[in-house]
């Protein structure tokens, strides 16, 4: 069922608003309105101020341990699902004991990596030298040492088809001597020592001849020692980076200030935060809630050691108190299958407890394999088991997956599927014998039993979803309503489908005839009620055959569910599949083939059709199911508590 | 030559036509939706490889119409005796045998394509808001009803001839 909410609007004094916002944060059970959602805002707005909290220097300081806490996750091995992690109170979170050191922390992995991008710049810079030297090793004049008083000694690229000996003897002619240093693939590296006096007439023949300049690095020395020189750093630039990077690695192993800095800044953000709900006057401070009505004990357990002044009040009939889910064990997981559509409106009805049976016993139906079943409990409630904090959306889900595999375990046996036909297939192929598994179905012989009954149970389940509007209808004073639109339809339907059964029966007599006068009132009071609400005629009389084609959309709701068949057959038909190919050589050589054969195709199957059962499973509560009642809108109910990411909240009294 | 035309054959021949054209035709539809999903989830990937997991999911939905396919073809290879290599095929039950296998493989085709375009549109769900990635398989999953319809058809249809 939605929790009932009730509002808490709290006046104490400003002495007490730390320990008291600390001790509902605790509570986890107040959800925090802003001053204007309070009923008496006008009134109060005008004696009273905004508090005007600043988040901004924890925000900055938690984005810092962040991003350090983000260099180090790239060198730790990232945790599981199960890593335990530590529980610590809410006082020590928000005691902030660990700020300084994590700060310090941040700040060092900071400092390495600025260190490590320095060493790499340095790195790519010495490469960029490197590759330039590279063609000029063979020269053996030092680089500052290229001019003399009289001539200059230049650097050019030549390309490949150059003609070198030319190049050579005209350059000669003009006062230029010229050395090839080296030649790759594409160009000739040459050197030229060139007079002063005919440097212009040289460079001409360079141009005419292709010449590029070849610009080298201002170094002193000559190449050679200079690559040696880049070697001999580059080594030590190595040795640096991998000292850096193992000392990141190093701190990601002690990380755990950090992590506690981070979870201790969020809290005290989340309180800070809370501050934006209060109006303050110079002694006290009025903040409002939404309560859920079972936990206004706990509440006023708390209020009653200050001194204040405090009352509940019913929501008015404009508000709309946040949603809350309160179910019995075996219904709470399914409220995931809910969230993920949308919460229902606060004044609606919780669909879990109605939604819970239906998709277990569709979900049963669609895998129907009872050996997938037994790995689904296992796999599920054994995963949900490890889990550390028994709460949120994975949790549940795997809960859900525990709780599906049981009905999937008895279709299973219904439809005597233990991973298929195992063990028939086996004795047929390896030891050619039969072998019966019980069932009291066969869904590859009697297709059309499984149908009717897939039919059957979605026909039910139509007929409690419209239950439902009808309650809705009811609740709110509008019983007339409820009878055109689903009393009727609730003739029509059960009497279409009597005179079904019965006809197909064989049965004929008195039976088949109320069931066929019941449809044909029914039909009649659709078509007379249909149109209740338009003004004209003609609008009445359109709008009572607009209600009766409706038939159509209701027909093919019920045959929707003819799905159920469907998914059932591909599971059984695939595990026979694989089981025929991990058959087909017999042992002791088969033995191998049949294991990997086995393993992979049952998990492939296992895999599709879970996610097909889940898929079309949800399709049906969605679609068929939601469709006939569901008012969604609701708000979640948030508490006001802070969340840690690398701790457990450890709270009083246990949860 | 004589035997190759007497009717038993044309009867395989029908017989093979029809696995074909459920196993290719919803093979083809599959692949292509599969692959729609692929490109389109590339994307999200290079920017948030954490996501992969929840588009996966996603990029799975359209390959159910190839498997759909396969297990019809399968099933009637199995009714049919041919896996077992002694097929006797009348013309009339090879015609047959190929009607029912044009439900699961036309409307595999163009399902699985379609359902392809539907899942490729969810992957920018999954890229903006990964907690509604609920809503973009269900929006998928309306799509393949029709296959599955189709695969029930061709399902019965098969299971009620008389091998």
């Amino acid at each position: 069922m939605i929790v009932q909410m009730e509002k808490l609007v709290l006046h104490a004094l400003s002495d007490d608003r730390k320990t008291i916002l600390r001790r509902l944060m605790q509570l986890k059970c107040i959800h925090l309105l802003t001053p204007e959602q309070m009923q008496e805002f006008e009134e109060i707005a005008s004696l009273s101020e905004r508090d005007v909290p600043s988040t901004y220097e924890y925000e900055t300081k938690r984005s810092e341990i962040s991003s350090a806490l983000s260099v180090l996750a790239e060198h730790e091995c990232k945790p599981g699902l199960f890593a335990k992690k530590e529980e610590l109170p809410l006082e020590e979170l928000l005691s902030l004991d660990s700020l300084d050191e994590g700060l310090k922390m941040a700040s060092a992995v900071r400092g390495i990596v600025a260190n490590i991008a320095e060493v790499k710049s340095a790195q790519s810079a010495d490469l960029f030298t490197r590759q330039t030297l590279l063609p000029w090793q063979a020269l053996d004049i030092p680089l500052d040492k290229a001019e003399s008083r009289t001539s200059v000694v230049e650097f050019f690229t030549f390309p490949l088809e150059t003609d070198l000996n030319r190049l050579q003897d005209e350059s000669a002619a003009l006062g230029c001597a010229l050395e090839v240093v080296s030649s790759d693939a594409a160009l000739h590296y040459v050197a030229a020592s060139t007079l002063r006096s005919a440097r212009g007439e040289v460079m001409n023949l360079f141009k005419e001849m292709g010449a590029l300049p070849a610009a080298l690095p201002a170094l002193s020395g000559t190449v050679a020692a200079n690559l040696a020189a880049i070697d001999a750093r580059e080594k030590q630039n190595a040795e640096n980076a991998a000292a850096l990077s193992q000392s990141l690695i190093n701190m990601a192993k002690d990380d755990a200030p950090m992590k506690r800095a981070y979870d201790q800044l969020g809290a005290v953000i989340a309180e800070q935060r809370s501050r934006q709900s209060l109006l303050l006057t110079e002694k006290t401070f009025t903040v409002a809630a939404w309560v859920p009505v079972p936990e206004k004990e706990k509440v006023d357990a708390v209020l009653r050691d200050f001194c204040c002044f405090y009352a509940y009040h019913a929501p008015e009939k404009n508000e709309e108190p946040p949603v809350k889910f309160k179910n019995s064990k075996l219904v709470e997981p399914f409220a995931v299958i809910t969230e993920m559509y949308g919460l229902p409106a606060p004044n609606s009805v919780d669909p879990n407890p109605l939604l819970a049976p239906f998709f277990f016993l569709f979900f049963g139906m669609m895998l129907s394999d009872a050996g997938y079943g037994l790995l689904l409990i296992v796999l599920g409630f054994g995963a949900a088991r490890m889990m550390q904090k028994k709460e949120g959306m994975m949790y549940q889900l795997l809960r859900v997956i525990g709780l599906c595999g049981i009905s999937t375990v008895f279709w299973g046996a219904v439809y005597g599927s233990w991973f298929g036909n195992l063990v028939t297939q086996i004795a047929e192929s390896w030891f050619h014998k039969t072998v019966l598994v019980p069932m009291l179905i066969d869904p590859l012989k009697d297709p059309m039993t499984i149908l009717i009954l897939s039919v059957a149970f979605g026909f039910i389940h139509l007929l409690t979803g419209m239950a439902v509007n009808a309650y809705l209808l009811i609740r709110r004073g509008r019983a007339w309503d409820a009878v055109c639109d689903v009393g009727f339809w609730y003739m029509v339907l059960i009497g279409l489908a009597g005179l079904l059964v019965v006809t197909m029966g064989g049965g004929a007599g008195v039976v088949d005839k109320v069931f066929m006068w019941m449809a044909i009132l029914g039909a009649v009071g659709l078509l007379l009620t249909g149109g209740r609400e338009k003004p004209s005629l003609f609008g009445k009389i359109t709008g009572g055959l607009g209600s009766l084609y409706n038939i159509t959309s209701y027909f093919s709701d019920i045959l929707s569910y003819s799905r159920i068949l469907a998914l059932g057959l591909a599971t059984g038909v695939i595990s026979m599949v694989v089981n025929i190919l991990a058959t087909m050589t017999a042992p002791p050589l088969g033995i191998i083939l049949f294991i990997a054969i086995f393993l992979f195709g049952h998990a492939l199957n296992l895999a599709i059709n879970a996610l097909g059962a889940y898929v079309h499973t949800s399709r049906l509560q969605y679609v068929e199911f939601f469709g006939k009642f569901y008012e969604g809108g609701g708000r979640p109910f948030t508490p006001f508590t802070a969340e840690a990411k690398y701790h457990i909240i450890k709270r009083q009294g246990g949860n | 030559m004589l035997a190759l035309f007497s009717t038993e054959t044309f009867g395989l021949f029908w017989a093979l036509a029809g696995i074909a054209c459920a196993v290719i035709f919803s093979g083809m539809g599959s692949a292509k939706g599969v692959g729609l999903v692929g490109q389109a989830s590339a994307g999200v990937i290079t920017e948030d490889p954490d996501k992969f997991g929840q588009l996966l999911v996603l990029q799975a939905l359209p390959g159910t119409q190839g498997i759909y396919g396969f297990l019809i073809g399968f099933i009637v290879m199995l009714q049919s005796g041919i896996l077992g290599g002694s097929a006797n095929i009348s013309l009339p039950l090879g015609l047959a045998i190929f009607s029912a296998c044009l439900p699961v493989g036309i409307v595999g085709l163009v399902s699985g394509i379609h359902q392809g375009k539907v899942a490729a549109a969810g992957v920018s769900i999954v890229a903006k808001r990964p907690d509604q990635v609920a809503k973009a398989i269900v929006s998928a999953a309306l799509v393949e009803t029709y296959a599955i319809l189709a695969f029930l058809i061709s399902m019965l249809l098969v299971f009620n001839l008389p091998f």
